[in-house]
């Protein structure tokens, strides 16, 4: 009887694969066209073996049947018909025979049974026929030795009535008293994890397309055979893009770097480039040629006549090198819109009123127009240029009222905040001047008089060195109007009004340290210095009056110091981080205020918050001059800053009431004051929201809210 | 446009002696204000006449297929046209001379009188001074049949009264802030001025010989004060027993006049310059260039003209009940007609002002001034 290992050989089956791993088996690839012993039947299940070994050794068929397996052992492999040995099979093709046997004579291989025999073979239950090619016979598998094959396959012993381990008590009866009490484990009532953790990295990969069914891989390599599918494939992969990226999402290795384009062909390099792209008669071509173009443009009658083109080599030969030698880098392009980096900001419109365009100007300047504001109940402007004239103005109209001659170039001018008083200081050369409008009516001109008069200082300032004299005061003259005098050691620069209308603050950052900030008591013809030391931040730039606290903001020309003035103390320091202030403002609620400086920018300190600037806004293409807000600050949250540039932007700066929130600072209008010189001052109308602005070239003019 | 487009017109009017029989007709609706006119002539076979057309009580201008679309009418029903002689329109005829600063305001009624900048009052008819009313500009005129009121920068209210060609000072009172506005009737006078305040005033009467010497050294007080605005008066009429009142504060408040008590407050978003009244529909000119009609009945802005280019609107003065002109800081006097659109002048005149200040009516003629030291005048019968 043949052994069924020489079959399997003879049939030449490749292996099955091992059944640890699930996902091999999934992807195998067994062909079932053909017949194998794994799909011969299996009727012989363990329940009906331990039953049938049962049967046997109550009978003692079972003894009978250790005798003839221990006869199994003994070997016939040497009577095989055929012992061609090595030599293969196919070499015998064409012959009635297959080889020889020991003997020397020839193997006549048997007739295959054909599909008929086999069905017939099938039927019968019993066991397969099968055809040992190597010896040429029909070799009849009986149940039993199929079911020694399959044994073998798995690792066991053939005969299924070897016991493993003889001694052990085996019986399917059930013991009322078992060998052991152990209760039952855990894992017999719950999913096992592992298990669940394969089913899931299956499910994974059913899922992701790394693992494939049998029944899809085999219709996948069916279309594979499909030669139309095969063709449009290929196709489809020489005109797609170059870099596709891998459906699945799993890339490996690195990053397919695209080779370098080559330009392509132009007209000019056509065999027959048209008449534009050539030469005239003197050699000059036609059309500008492109850039890196070091060829000149020849017409050829046919393509035949093309000659050999001799940089052709040369050419292939820089294009390898370009392809291998050059270094490819990876450039990552963002992909960010860059409208979505833009902070949103409120529509301006909807922050109306604010002055949008020109009302009306005011012409009668001649030279720069340095200084103006407008009168606190909005009827009057006043406006200061540097050849000493001050103009009053009436807003409604624009008609020039009256001028008045103060001496020496004129620098600031600021409106008396006080309602009662119509007095207007003007920061000179010789230092202040205190100046009666004339536009008192009823009982303001008591209150305005009352401001301006006063006994005269004996002497004048060079004559008292004296370092405790800081301003010499007189009456400049009296009519037509009242001109009041307090002469400084140096040029004041900027003046500013404490909100009551009395005090006065001056700066004059060419006086020594300790005299560059003066503050005057106007109604008493006093003037004190109140910084001795002046400030470390270089000189005094401006300063400005809190609207409602007694602090003074003091500017230099880096930091903003703000002094308490009754207690005589350094409250607090800002710092900007500007190199040159040139302005300064303080919100009319009095938390804010903003620095704007030579270096185009303008910062925006909340003074509850620290000493850094809370926002710097870059708005200007050259330095500030001036910056300012609407008085009116609770119905136009508006805040204008004006620049050498010659514009005036303007702001919409909302400070909310509670603590938490942040001003918000909208830029809402660019104002084209179209004056080359620059733009030296802008004001605010006190109750409307309009603004004023004075340039260089004399020109004033008013900006209107449509 | 098409010209079989047809639309059934009917034509009403409401003066007799240029009517036509109220047959339906069919016209094209490309006919504009001069066809249609062309069309009545023709009917009325008498002569022609200049005449405007109003559809659905809006003035026709352009065709009647532009106007239907604008205002939303069917074209399928029988349109009532109603027609009116059309008023000619004012014609520049002349100027005057008033002394040589800027004119600021001018008195409407039969004689007018034109205030300059340099505090004189002059007689618009020839240029002549009247008197010499105020240390400053003179900011407000007002005329009734016998008195003129002034106020001026400086603050001071002087009541004139009007004898023969002659004015004479009666009454002087004064403010505690410039004067910016003022009304008066027979028997009061009302101030308005840039504190906000309105002072209510009573006319001294007409005596035959009134003592100039005894009054002048009398203060004259006013009768009664308000904090009327937030800020300045800026124009004020007095019309009906209503004291109307407009300012910069961007609203326009009625007023008792009476007992100056409010009875209405309207606002808006612009300062408002100047304001008439005629017929309980006041007419503001606001600063940025808008005219807004005010209707004291539904209290309420009942239109906007624009006409201006957003230069301000210095003053207005009605013409006649439907018609007003506008004087404004872009130097143009624009003529509307309150039924027809709203951003189309009926007309528009021009008075070689870089601005115009003052606009008044009265005597069949309209006046104008501004920023040089001619009052103009114009024809306006009617006026």
């Amino acid at each position: 009887m043949p052994k069924p290992s020489k079959s399997k050989k003879g049939k030449g089956k490749k292996p099955p694969p091992p059944p640890s791993s699930s996902s091999s088996d999934a992807e195998s690839s067994d062909s079932d066209d053909e017949r194998s012993y794994e799909d011969a039947p299996r009727t012989w299940g363990d329940a009906e073996r331990a039953q049938n070994s049962e049967q046997q050794r109550e009978s003692g068929a079972l003894q009978q049947l250790k005798d003839q397996a221990l006869d199994d052992l003994s070997s016939d492999d040497e009577d095989a018909g055929n012992a061609t040995g090595r030599v293969p099979t196919h070499w015998y093709e064409g012959y009635d025979h297959i080889g020889y046997d020991v003997s020397g004579s020839k193997v006549v291989p048997e007739k295959p049974l054909d599909g008929l025999d086999l069905a017939i073979e099938a039927d019968d239950g019993e066991g397969v026929t099968v055809y040992d090619k190597l010896n040429g016979r029909n070799v009849r598998i009986s149940k039993r030795e199929l079911e020694q094959i399959r044994r073998l396959k798995k690792g066991a012993f053939a005969n299924p009535e070897t016991e493993m381990y003889p001694d052990t008590y085996r019986s399917s009866v059930i013991e009322t008293t078992p060998l052991h009490n152990a209760p039952e484990p855990k894992r017999r009532f719950i999913p096992s994890k592992w298990e669940g953790m394969r089913i899931h990295r299956l499910a994974q990969g059913l899922a992701d397309g790394r693992l494939r069914t049998r029944e899809e891989n085999r219709r996948l390599r069916k279309e594979a055979r499909d030669p139309e599918r095969r063709f449009l494939e290929a196709a489809a992969s020489m005109w797609g893009p170059e870099d596709v990226e891998d459906p699945s999402g799993r890339r490996k290795g690195p990053l397919p770097v695209p080779a370098p384009k080559l330009k392509l062909p132009g007209h000019e390099e056509s065999y027959r480039p048209p008449a534009e792209y050539c030469v005239d008669d003197e050699g000059r071509p036609l059309t500008e040629p492109e850039e890196g173009q070091d060829f000149v443009p020849k017409q050829h009658d046919s393509l035949r006549r093309v000659g050999v083109y001799e940089k052709g080599v040369q050419e292939r030969f820089e294009r390898c090198l370009d392809l291998y030698l050059c270094p490819r880098k990876l450039k990552r392009r963002l992909a960010i819109d860059p409208e979505s980096l833009v902070p949103k900001l409120p529509d301006p419109r909807d922050l109306k009123p604010f002055p949008n365009a020109l009302c009306r100007s005011f012409i009668g300047h001649t030279t720069a127009v340095v200084a103006l504001d407008c009168s606190r109940d909005g009827q009057w402007l006043a406006t200061a240029d540097d050849s000493g004239r001050v103009l009053l103005w009436e807003v409604s109209t624009g008609k020039l009222i009256r001028e008045t001659a103060v001496p020496g170039p004129l620098s600031a001018l600021r409106w008396n905040p006080h309602l009662e008083h119509h007095v207007l200081a003007v920061a000179g050369k010789e230092g202040v001047y205190l100046v009666d409008t004339r536009t008192a009516r009823g009982d303001d001109r008591e209150a305005t008089k009352a401001l301006l008069e006063g006994e005269d200082d004996e002497g004048v300032i060079e004559q008292r060195r004296d370092a405790e004299v800081v301003g010499v005061w007189s009456t400049l003259q009296q009519e037509p109007c009242t001109i009041v005098k307090c002469a400084l050691a140096a040029p004041a620069r900027t003046v500013a009004w404490h909100a009551r209308g009395d005090y006065l603050a001056t700066v004059s950052p060419d006086a020594i340290a300790s005299m560059q900030c003066v503050v005057h008591r106007c109604s008493r013809r006093s003037s004190q210095a109140p910084l001795k030391r002046g400030d470390k931040g270089g000189q005094i730039q401006s300063c400005v009056f809190h609207p409602s606290k007694p602090f003074l903001f003091v500017a230099s020309r880096t930091t903003v110091r703000l002094y308490h003035l009754a207690r005589q103390e350094l409250v607090k320091t800002l710092r900007s981080g500007c190199k040159w202030i040139s302005c300064l403002a303080i919100h009319p609620g009095g938390d804010h205020c903003v620095v704007g400086s030579r270096d185009l920018r303008l910062c925006w300190h909340d003074l509850d918050l620290g000493e850094q600037a809370h926002r710097t806004l870059k708005y200007h293409d050259k330095a500030l001059r001036a910056a300012t807000f609407h008085p009116k600050s609770s119905r136009y949250p508006l805040m204008a800053t004006c620049s050498d540039d010659g514009t005036v932007q303007v702001f919409h700066a909302k400070v909310f009431d509670d603590l938490t929130t942040n001003p918000s600072i909208v830029p809402v209008k660019r104002l084209d004051v179209s004056s080359p010189k620059g733009c030296l001052d802008c004001a605010f109308h006190p109750t409307q929201p309009w603004l004023f602005s004075g340039s260089a070239d004399g020109s004033v003019k008013l900006f209107h809210a449509l | 446009m098409e010209v079989d487009d047809q639309i059934r017109v009917r034509f009403v009017t409401k003066t007799q002696t240029i009517a036509v029989p109220d047959t339906a007709l069919s016209l094209a609706t490309a006919c504009g204000r001069a066809q249609l006119g062309d069309v009545v002539n023709k009917l009325r076979g008498g002569s022609n006449l200049d005449l405007d057309f109003l559809w659905d009580e809006k003035l026709v201008q352009g065709s009647l297929a532009q106007h239907a679309a604008r205002h939303g009418l069917s074209t399928e029903n029988v349109a009532e046209l109603e027609y009116f002689e059309r008023r000619p329109e004012p014609e520049h005829a002349g100027s005057t001379t008033c002394g040589d600063d800027w004119v600021g305001c001018l008195s409407g009624g039969a004689s007018v009188l034109a205030g300059s900048y340099d505090g004189r009052l002059f007689w618009a008819r020839d240029g002549s001074v009247a008197a010499t009313a105020h240390d400053g500009a003179v900011t407000c005129l007002a005329s009734s049949s016998s008195s003129i009121l002034s106020g001026g920068k400086d603050a001071a209210v002087k009541a004139w009264r009007l004898s023969g060609g002659t004015i004479k000072l009666v009454s002087e009172g004064e403010h505690a802030h410039a004067v910016a506005s003022c009304s008066l009737n027979e028997a009061r006078a009302f101030t308005g001025d840039w504190g906000g305040l309105v002072f209510a005033w009573s006319l001294p009467p007409v005596a035959e010989e009134p003592a100039t010497k005894r009054q002048k050294t009398d203060a004259w007080a006013p009768s009664s004060t308000t904090k009327a605005h937030a800020q300045v008066v800026s124009g004020m009429c007095l019309a009906d027993q209503q004291l109307w009142t407009c300012s910069w504060d961007h609203t326009t408040k009625i007023w008792d006049a009476a007992t100056l008590e409010e009875r209405f407050s309207g606002s808006c978003s612009v300062a408002l310059n100047c304001i008439d009244v005629l017929n309980e529909t006041a007419a503001t000119g606001a600063h940025d260039g808008a005219i807004l009609l005010w209707d004291a009945r539904c209290r309420a802005t009942q239109k906007s003209l624009r006409g201006h280019s957003h230069q301000s609107v210095s003053s207005v003065a009605w013409l006649s009940d439907a018609r007003l002109v506008s004087a404004g800081h872009d130097g143009r006097l624009c003529v509307w007609d309150v039924r027809g659109a709203a951003t189309e002048p009926v007309s528009v005149l021009s008075c070689a002002l870089n601005k115009c200040l003052c606009v008044a009516a009265g005597g069949g003629a309209l006046f104008a001034g501004g920023d040089a030291p001619q009052v103009h005048r114009f024809s306006a019968p009617g006026a």
